[in-house]
């Protein structure tokens, strides 16, 4: 008897520790909106393709994105308990392939819970070989094609609103036709021009405004690889931004080291223009075509275009 | 969702299973870590098989094969260079910032996505497949059985090198078997599961039991005990809608069960004491 009394909650001590186990179950039970399990769910290893999800799947789909986070980078991302919940329980799952997201594809060689449709933008746009650019939601010409594989898979998963996706994935189309226009005009009024870039980010969208990169392919290589840039690729690097012999640097806002700190401020010494770009979207939350667009449009002004 | 939620899922069951697959190895292999005074060793083999991934990358675009290949070499090497106790920290410094050399200037003549290399090589205990629990348990199905044949002579090794030696046991070959065994182990097993992982279960387990207990065989076991409390605890912590990464908690249990046995430790050991002493009393 005097046993089972102890257990009873006889003190404020206890009593706190019991309502804050209690607590915390609650939190973790109701994490969960009720309003998910109606909802396609969408995993996207990469906050761009989920962006582009949202614009597709609009009230239809919950999107969760796992590399989001702007002080994280996205090279070292580790996978936590929800990430792989998410990953083994969602409907459709994207990837981008070409090594960028290699922790998706463990994640999903673990099993799913149900039917799941897995879509990779290396393949949907075509895009192989090892020296690949990973950076393939920069090709904001090509992204449509991803944007309508999307609306097919989200059609086999909810058929009831099959006719909605497709006209979101056109309407998705539409609102890059700002964009593709600015970058036409890039192409036309300073086709060939001469830019630099500290990593090869946003390579996809330099060629379709043909922007010649002439800054050492290496340099951009080592810093992404974090095995740092050789004397040459750094020479190089230091001589064209003293020679001006660049009018734009792209600098990565989101992983920021020394080395490149101290080529935007050899840049920034010689009164080179500098735009910034993020790896993924930023603000989080910022729609596909608002992030893009904003970034498309200080690269024009950058380099004096008339719109 | 809870933890019975998340119990359901594929992945979480594929985690708890690797995790005590690799608990049992390493609560196995660590004691002769400790005895033979290598966890500097275990961290070696880990590093290295970054140069091994990208030697493997570079040549034959696998990098796997390549960590495994690579490992035997380290092990090898380190086994060569530090035959001498008092040698071996300095030889597995001087090979693991050679090796990492290495690993660089190989990087650097790949022309793909360099952080393929590093993603590949280091696993993530929730991204655990069917095919890597078959080949974790034909891991420590090896490991088990060579551990069991050489059980009896690494030990007298371990304890009383020049006893051994004297009485005919082949250190040598047992001090480089045993290297080359744990550096596969390291090198398979952070593949699957993560570095982090398997650095903290190779070492601070045995470490702690050794604090415990005192006999060879109780050490072991303890030592099994507390990788195995802090490998699935760690698990089923993490389980619970946290964004936490499970090797957090692991090394935090596996270091909070050091601590607790650097705490009672001495008690134990006065108690063992004690009971001898009246043992030989009683015999007198």
């Amino acid at each position: 008897m005097a046993s089972l009394k102890g257990t009873r909650i006889n003190s404020p001590v206890s009593l706190i520790v019991a309502l804050g186990c209690a607590c915390l179950l609650c939190a973790c039970s109701a994490t969960p909106s009720s309003a998910q399990h109606e909802k396609l769910s969408v995993v996207a290893a990469e906050s761009p393709w989920g962006a582009i999800a949202q614009a597709v799947g609009g009230p239809y789909v919950h999107v969760q994105s796992m590399i989001q986070n702007p002080n994280s980078d996205p090279h070292e991302f580790t996978a936590n308990a929800s990430n792989a919940a998410a990953v083994s329980t969602a409907s459709v799952v994207i990837q981008n392939g070409l090594g960028y997201d290699a922790f998706m594809a463990q994640l999903l060689s673990t099993g799913a819970t149900g039917p799941r449709s897995v879509i990779t933008a290396a393949q949907v746009l075509n895009v192989s070989g090892p020296g690949a650019n990973p950076h393939l939601w920069y090709a904001i010409e090509r992204v449509p094609k991803m944007a309508h594989a999307l609306a097919n898979a989200f059609a086999q998963h909810d058929p009831v609103h099959a006719q909605y996706f497709s006209a979101s994935a056109t309407a998705f189309d539409e609102s890059l036709a700002p964009l593709i226009h600015v970058i036409h005009q890039i192409a036309t009024q300073k086709g060939g021009a001469p830019v630099g870039e500290t990593e090869r980010i946003a390579g996809y969208l330099l060629q379709e405004a043909d922007l010649h990169v002439v800054t050492p392919i290496g340099f951009a290589l080592g810093i992404e690889s974090g095995t740092s840039p050789n004397a040459s690729d750094t020479v190089a690097m230091n001589k064209l931004l003293t020679s001006h012999g660049i009018d734009v640097l792209l600098y990565n806002q989101q992983t920021v080291s020394p080395t490149t700190q101290a080529v935007s401020n050899e840049a920034a010494a010689h009164h080179i223009a500098i735009v910034g770009v993020t790896e993924t979207v930023q603000p989080i939350h910022t729609p596909y075509v608002a992030w893009q667009g904003k970034q498309i449009n200080e690269l024009a002004r950058a380099l004096g275009v008339h719109q | 969702m809870g933890l019975g939620n998340y119990l359901a899922l594929p992945f979480a069951q594929h985690a708890l299973l690797a995790g005590t697959l690799i608990a049992i190895i390493c609560g196995v292999i660590g004691p002769f870590v400790i005895a033979r005074q290598m966890a500097f060793a275990v961290h070696g083999a880990a590093e290295l098989s970054f140069t091994g991934a990208a030697a493997g990358l570079v040549v034959a675009g696998n990098p796997i094969a390549g960590a495994l290949m690579g490992s035997v070499v380290v092990a090898g090497l380190i086994g060569v260079l530090g035959e001498k106790p008092r040698e071996r920290d300095s030889a597995i410094g001087v090979v693991l910032a050679a090796g990492l050399g290495l690993g660089v200037l190989l990087l650097s003549h790949y022309q793909g996505f360099a952080s393929a290399a590093t993603n590949i090589l280091f696993g993530n205990i929730f991204g655990v497949s069917r095919g890597d629990l078959f080949l974790l348990v034909g891991l420590a199905l090896v490991v088990l059985l060579a551990m069991m044949t050489i059980y009896r002579p690494l030990l007298f090794s371990s304890v009383d090198p020049e006893l051994a030696k004297a009485r005919g046991v082949p250190t040598r070959l047992l001090g480089i078997l045993f290297l080359v065994l744990l550096a596969v182990t390291v090198t398979e097993a952070a593949q699957i599961v993560g570095t982090l992982l398997v650095l903290s279960l190779a070492i601070t387990p045995a470490a702690a039991a050794q604090r415990i207990a005192a006999a060879p065989l109780a050490v072991t076991g303890v030592s099994i005990g507390i990788a195995l409390v802090a490998t699935d605890g760690g698990i089923l912590l993490s389980l619970n809608g946290t964004t936490v990464p499970p090797t957090v908690f692991v090394t935090g249990l596996s270091f909070g069960l050091y601590v607790l046995a650097r705490l009672i430790g001495p008690t134990l050991a006065r108690r063992r004491r004690e009971r001898l002493r009246v043992l030989r009393a009683a015999e007198v």
